[in-house]
């Protein structure tokens, strides 16, 4: 394994292993990832009803009505993590009310940002250029995209479905045709999601050629000197500062981390493949049912 | 077979042909002057050999031929026929070995049954098959048997023995359309019950009991209920209206035929039972081959998608519709008339009110007149799903571009793959 290049991106290169991600986050994101597919394979098939595929998808996890369960368990489920997840970044934001931190408005910010729109177009003349690539700090603005893209779609797909699971609530209040519009909304917002990510979520983050096949650094938590260097230079002046601080076992953000054991390399590649063969085959019934309906 | 018999078999004189020898002399007695009476030659000596199955196979070529000619006398004795000697139909059988040019009397020509049926059967589709397609015509004896034939009455208990066995002889030609047990009409309706008992028609002629316009007679005779309630909804209404403008149409075209009749929705061979959940679900495609754009929408909604996926539970046509009075909305006894709707959506939805009645069950998120909200909801949706994924999907795909472009020239040596930022 040590001579051959890992498969995992952010186990190349040279350098000491940096903590990026806490325990919290890479939870949060598991959740997401557990829950998220879990509603798309039992939503999907209500979504393109007329696909050749749906039926046996759906017997899959039982019939109509068990999915339906499944679905709304795993809703919850994401629901759940929004409200402590909002929880979460209420106490953040409290904390550090009145200072000038730099988590809010610098390098290591996920906020949106003037620079992010400036990245952005700087990306477009590179891709035409090949020269000025820009450069990113903790966060890059596609980072930022796939948060707020998922803040967005927390928003639209928890309220539409919270009208179409309590219709006869909802209906005591509001007119019916608020769950014809809650349908589209619903499913549109959902096939965007789920298109956004399984294209461009999975091509930025793992099947680039340059990081092919898999970046695990959210799975274990850790990359490597080189790896941050060349993927959020901006962030490593305050990362290098670090270096000297002991090895911490741990998580703490920038820290200096001990490298991935086999074992957590082993079950990070596990998921990472099952989930992007999943999200393909995914993105492959879409393609197909488009051809349908 | 013991070394003697097997003898006596080599020369022709089995066991079987003693019984031959006998019979033989009984006839020799009963065709002598002044002996037997003629009937009191009774079946008896027919059955001597007739009730013999291996000795019949030996006198003729094929087990096909020796089934033919077994009478046995259980059957015989309780059939409508049982009081009747052979001798009464089987003239001239008399003599043995019976003559070649021997006949049968048939039904009609026997004297008995002349007045009967028989002229209903000489117009039915069971008497013209022969000339039509070389098949052989269903006659008295291929429904009623002969030797085994039911006695009227037995036929008329729904689901008898009787009728159980004849309808096994329909199914033995008609084997397309036999009915399995789980059938609901599998077990206790005969074929003629619905099919005419000689009058037998072609679906496709209007004189047929099944064909569409007398199926509101045919099967009400045990269907009034529904029925009566279809003659007064727009499909019971449809249906009596083409058959007045077929009756004054001539020739008649039932193949113009647009009218729903009870078999266009239930079936007929099968005929699925009606609380049968593929029945509901399947039930969406049936109404659909008129009612395209209805179910068109339906599919728009939960209760369509759920319904094409097997849920039985969603709600399908019948269920808001009524199965046999179905009305326009407009029409006040219509169970979606905007007054009913709370209680048509509220057997599902206990809590339905005024507000939740507003729903559309057929919405077109293509048509602004009806659905101006849903028509510029979907609008902004594909709008965000394509601005996104267009203007990322191009973003990943000029990266793509650049990166191979880049690892090219780093292949040519003038830089690090990647490298290039800052």
């Amino acid at each position: 394994m040590a001579d051959s290049v890992p498969m995992d991106a952010a186990q190349r290169g040279n350098g000491p292993f940096i903590w990026r991600f806490l325990t919290w986050h890479r939870v949060a994101h598991g959740v997401v990832v557990l829950t998220f597919y879990t509603l798309v394979l039992t939503g999907l098939p209500l979504r393109f009803s007329c696909a050749p595929f749906s039926a046996g998808l759906i017997s899959l996890f039982g019939g109509v009505q068990t999915a339906g369960i499944i679905h709304r368990i795993a809703a919850s489920m994401m629901v759940a993590l929004a409200v402590v997840y909002v929880g979460y970044l209420s106490a953040r934001f409290w904390r550090a009310r009145g200072t000038p931190h730099a988590w809010k408005w610098g390098p290591d910010t996920l906020i949106p940002h003037p620079r992010d729109f400036v990245d952005f177009f700087k990306q477009w003349v590179y891709f035409f250029t090949g020269r000025n690539r820009p450069t990113f700090g903790r966060y890059s603005y596609l980072e930022k995209l796939d948060f707020f893209g998922a803040v967005w779609g927390f928003v639209i797909i928890i309220a539409s479905g919270m009208l179409l699971s309590f219709p006869q609530f909802f209906g005591s209040f509001l007119p019916g045709w608020i769950f014809n519009v809650a349908t589209v909304f619903h499913g549109e917002e959902a096939l965007l999601a789920t298109c956004f990510l399984f294209v461009v979520h999975f091509f930025n983050v793992h099947v680039r050629p340059d990081k092919w096949p898999l970046d695990a650094v959210m799975f274990h938590g850790r990359a490597t000197v080189d790896y941050l260097e060349e993927e959020h230079p901006d962030m490593m002046p305050q990362v290098r500062a670090n270096l000297d601080a002991p090895v911490s076992t741990r998580p703490r953000v920038d820290h200096r981390a001990p490298p991935p054991t086999r074992a957590d390399s082993l079950i990070a590649a596990t998921f990472g493949f099952a989930l992007l063969a999943t999200g393909f085959a995914i993105l492959g019934m879409i393609v197909w049912a488009f051809a349908f309906c | 077979m013991d070394e003697p018999t097997r003898v006596l078999a080599r020369i022709g004189l089995g066991v079987a042909s003693w019984r031959v020898l006998a019979a033989a002399l009984a006839l020799i007695l009963a065709g002598m002057p002044g002996g037997v009476a003629a009937q009191a030659t009774d079946d008896r000596a027919c059955l001597a050999c007739h009730d013999e199955p291996e000795f019949l196979r030996s006198q003729v070529a094929t087990v096909a031929q020796a089934r033919s000619l077994h009478v046995p006398p259980g059957p015989l004795g309780t059939s409508g026929h049982a009081e009747i000697t052979c001798a009464e139909c089987h003239q001239s059988f008399e003599r043995f070995p019976h003559p070649v040019a021997a006949e049968t009397l048939t039904c009609a020509t026997a004297s008995c049954h002349t007045s009967e049926p028989h002229p209903e059967w000489e117009g039915s589709v069971h008497a013209r098959v022969q000339e039509d397609d070389g098949l052989p015509a269903a006659d008295c004896a291929e429904c009623h048997g002969i030797h085994d034939v039911a006695w009227a009455e037995d036929l008329r208990i729904e689901g008898g023995p009787a009728q159980r066995r004849m309808n096994a002889d329909c199914v033995s030609c008609h084997y397309e359309q036999a009915y399995t047990p789980a059938d609901p009409h599998g077990d206790s309706t005969s074929c003629w019950g619905c099919h005419a008992p000689h009058a037998t028609a072609e679906v496709t002629e209007p004189e047929a009991w099944v064909s569409p316009q007398n199926q509101l007679v045919t099967c009400a005779a045990c269907h009034q209920e529904a029925a009566d309630s279809l003659a007064t909804d727009v499909h019971g209404h449809a249906l009596v209206d083409q058959a007045r403008a077929q009756l004054h149409a001539w020739p008649p075209s039932p193949s113009d035929s647009i009218a729903p009749s009870c078999s266009d929705c239930h079936g007929a061979h099968p005929m699925p039972g009606v609380d049968r959940e593929d029945f509901q679900v399947g039930m969406v495609e049936r109404c659909a081959t008129c009612h395209t754009h209805d179910a068109e929408t339906y599919y728009y909604t939960y209760h369509g998608k759920a319904t094409r996926l097997g849920s039985g539970v969603s709600a399908s046509c019948a269920q808001c519709h009524t199965a046999h009075s179905v009305l326009p909305s407009d029409s006040i006894r219509s169970s979606v008339h905007a007054d009913a709707l709370i209680g048509t959506c509220g057997e599902c939805h206990e809590q339905a009110r005024a507000g939740f009645v507003l729903y559309d069950s057929h919405p077109d998120p293509h048509d602004p007149e009806r659905n101006a909200v849903l028509y510029y909801s979907l609008i902004f949706m594909h709008a965000l799903l394509i601005g996104t994924l267009g203007v990322f999907g191009l973003h990943t795909v000029l990266w793509w571009i650049r990166i191979w472009i880049d690892s090219r020239k780093g292949a040519a040596g003038a830089d690090a793959p990647g490298g290039s930022h800052g």
